[in-house]
């Protein structure tokens, strides 16, 4: 019987889920915070742009980025340029 | 030049989705979406 | 100055020396090439050494500044870490390629004027065509052969830009050139060859992943850092280069997620980091240059690890393909580990290096979006943003992930050899190191830093886009949505120089050859009727004159039959009474001079 490893183990893939989706929510909470702090002045923050200063606009934007990364890529540039494995040496 | 192909190699290794999750995904990805477009149609400056 | 020795020396020197020590001694004098390089470098002091005068050229070979030390550093201590990296595999041609091509990398890096920079460019292409050739597979070969015609067409437009830049300027100094004249143009291009440009980059995708598991982490180190250093020095703020670095940094993420092959897909995100590099020498700021220079030593230690970690995996499995990968961290759990710190490191999560190089080049960018006349660096901006999503897409997640975690593929391998091991440890340690303490490596850059990376808002700002770039990808996989991984070619540019040859070759192939088919018909048909016709034409003509007499005669049926062909044979060979056939001869002559 072969040693049973971390993720063998369907709960353990489940708590890290958990704890994964739980970090998500707190960074969105913390940036809540974090803008609530700059706007009295609390801590100084340095912005480039007006979109910064959004709530969660790194997080939405990486989100939306990724999604539309993978489904371009998946929907659009697969079907384009997907060749056999041997398709040069036909 | 792959013509004896290991019987062992996969063609392809598809992801099977877990239930209850695309609805999540859709509801998370509109949402999202329907936000950045406000965002950005913001001026920057 | 007198005591030192030109770095491209040692290495190249040192390295051929290689095959005459054997065993345990063999290992500790590769070891000591890259440490004794170091010591040499360091005791040279700043300014232009080993000077030659070649008839009218002014060549100096050895230029330091800066810039020119601190990609002198990184190739040195790459070159240390992948000497550890390929102690095990005992080749030879492997090692010398690897020190030929470390030397070829120092001596451009430090040569102070164009031709001799030439000369070390050239040597970095032979040095790395090694390397590819090296794996001695079919298709090493096959790309490597490609490799070395692009490579060497990319040698030819340089060496032409150098020699009309000479006849424009009368001068070969390695100084900033603006865009002018074909002189300089050609040297754009010459460099953006090895610097991998989109359209021109293909060389880098094809090439790299076929080449031996030691190989591929020399050729991620120098070729392109060489030509972001030639572009550092050459040609800063020149603003093409944003754009093509924004394509650069854009373009490859999308490939690198339907691409199977785990090392070309790390070869994908190579072209992607250099992007960052191109951008940040393209504004030209003090900020921007720093921050490129920082992004290319950073690279070339996560790269390296990453690509590290990915041969230790092809070592062990003999497999790269994602979708032969998978449950890794059982049986290689600390190459995992190293793995995992190459990928935080590439995605620039806080406290790994990437974090501290790789914003300075997007601060940049917008701070520069604030200046008159550059607003469209907004752009710029937003797309290295999402370029910068996309890179813990598929180089910080699909690389570990494919190969680690996921479906388990059953392999049940041995971890990584030591040597392998104690490589990637100090590229991790590197990483980790330069990510938590930067300030050794800001105070190696060419310009004053003054730079604060770790700010509330930069690290939230950060922690918040790499979060969610990876819910994105759990929801994606988790929904079924994220693209299965298929063993397939995807066509790249290289598509315009490996089809259209074959193109052309059928275009040849179709229309030479029947028209060849053809006309050999025509000459055989010929040929063969008039042999054919000749071969019995006496025969024929005196059965037609013999026929018609006895016909005349009276013969009929069969007994024509047996005649006629008495007399055929009779002709054919030869068993004529003389008397006939002196008869028919004679009439044969006759009729041949009244048709005549």
């Amino acid at each position: 019987m072969e040693k049973k490893h971390v993720f063998d183990d369907p709960r353990n893939v489940k708590r890290l889920l958990t704890v994964f989706f739980s970090s998500v929510v707190i960074l969105l909470i913390l940036d809540a915070f974090y803008i609530l702090l700059s706007r009295m002045n609390v801590i100084h923050s340095h912005m480039n742009y007006q979109w910064e200063e959004f709530w969660g606009f790194y997080a939405f934007f990486g989100f939306v980025a990724c999604v539309i990364l993978v489904l371009v890529s998946k929907y659009i540039l697969r079907p384009l340029v997907k060749r056999e494995e041997n398709y040069y040496d036909k | 030049m792959k013509t004896n192909k290991d019987k062992s190699e996969l063609m392809e290794l598809k992801h099977d989705p877990v239930p209850g999750y695309k609805g999540i995904f859709s509801v998370v990805f509109t949402v999202s979406l329907l936000y950045m477009a406000f965002i950005l149609f913001q001026p920057c400056f | 100055m007198t005591n030192s020795i030109l770095p491209a020396l040692i290495f190249m020197i040192g390295g051929f020396m290689i095959p005459f020590f054997r065993g345990r001694a063999k290992s500790i004098y590769m070891m000591l090439i890259p440490v004794v390089g170091f010591i040499n470098l360091i005791n040279i002091p700043m300014g232009d050494h080993f000077l030659m005068n070649f008839s009218d050229f002014k060549l100096v070979l050895l230029h330091i500044d800066r810039l020119s030390l601190l990609f002198g550093y990184i190739y040195h201590i790459i070159a240390l870490i992948t000497v550890i990296y390929i102690l095990n595999f005992k080749n030879d041609v492997e090692y010398v390629a690897g020190f030929f091509y470390a030397g070829a990398a120092l001596g451009a890096v430090y040569a102070g004027d164009l031709f001799s920079f030439f000369i070390f460019w050239e040597m970095l292409t032979i040095g790395s065509v090694m390397l590819i050739w090296a794996r001695k597979t079919k298709s090493a070969q096959a790309s490597g052969l490609r490799y070395l015609l692009v490579h060497a067409f990319g040698g030819l437009v340089l060496l032409a830009g150098i020699v009309l830049h000479f006849t424009e300027t009368g001068s070969l100094e390695m100084l900033k050139l603006t865009l002018s004249g074909p002189g300089s143009y050609l040297i754009f291009v010459g460099i953006g060859i090895n610097c991998a440009w989109p359209v021109l980059h293909p060389w880098l995708t094809d090439a790299y992943p076929e080449a031996t598991i030691g190989g591929t982490v020399f050729l991620s180190a120098f070729t392109t850092k060489t030509a972001v250093y030639a572009l550092a020095r050459l040609f800063p703020g020149t603003e093409a280069l944003i754009w093509i670095g924004v394509a650069m940094a854009a373009f490859p993420i999308f490939y690198a997620v339907i691409e199977n092959d785990l090392r070309r897909v790390l070869a994908y995100s190579l072209i992607n980091q250099v992007g960052f590099m191109v951008v940040g020498i393209g504004i030209g700021t003090e900020l921007s240059i720093n921050g490129a220079c920082a992004h290319a030593f950073n690279d070339i230690l996560f790269k390296g690890l990453l690509f590290m970690s990915m041969g230790a995996v092809l070592y062990r499995t003999g497999k790269i393909n994602a979708t032969d990968l998978g449950g890794l961290y059982k049986s290689m759990p600390w190459t995992a580990l190293f793995c995992c710190v190459g990928a935080a490191s590439i995605s620039a999560f806080p406290l790994f290096s990437g974090f501290v190089s790789k914003s300075m080049v997007m601060e940049a960018a917008a701070s520069g979006s604030h200046l008159a006349g550059q607003k469209s660096y907004v752009v710029v901006w937003l797309v290295l943003l999402f370029a910068s999503a996309g890179v813990f897409h598929h180089a910080g997640i699909k690389i570990p992930f494919f190969a680690f975690f996921g479906h388990d593929a059953g392999h049940r391998v041995k971890e990584a050899p030591l040597n392998m091991l104690i490589a990637m440890g100090i590229a991790a340690f590197l990483c980790i190191f330069i990510g938590t303490y930067p300030k050794p490596l800001y105070n190696l850059l060419p310009f004053a830093v003054d730079y604060h990376p770790y700010t509330i808002s930069h690290v939230l700002s950060q922690t918040e886009l790499l979060f969610f770039s990876a819910l994105a990808f759990t929801l994606l996989l988790l929904s079924g949505i994220y693209p299965a991984e298929i063993r397939a070619l995807n066509v790249d540019a290289d598509w315009i120089y490996r089809k259209t040859g074959k193109a052309l070759y059928r275009i040849f192939d179709a229309v030479l050859n029947p028209l060849n088919a053809w006309c050999e018909r025509i000459v055989r048909g010929v040929a063969g009727s008039t042999a054919d016709f000749f071969k019995d034409a006496g025969a024929k003509i005196s059965l037609f004159v013999a026929v018609n007499i006895w016909l005349l005669a009276g013969y009929r049926d069969k007994h024509l039959e047996i005649k006629k062909q008495k007399l055929y044979n009779d002709i054919l060979q030869g068993t004529l009474p003389a008397g006939i056939g002196a008869a028919v001869t004679i009439t044969f002559i006759l009729l041949i001079y009244v048709l005549i």
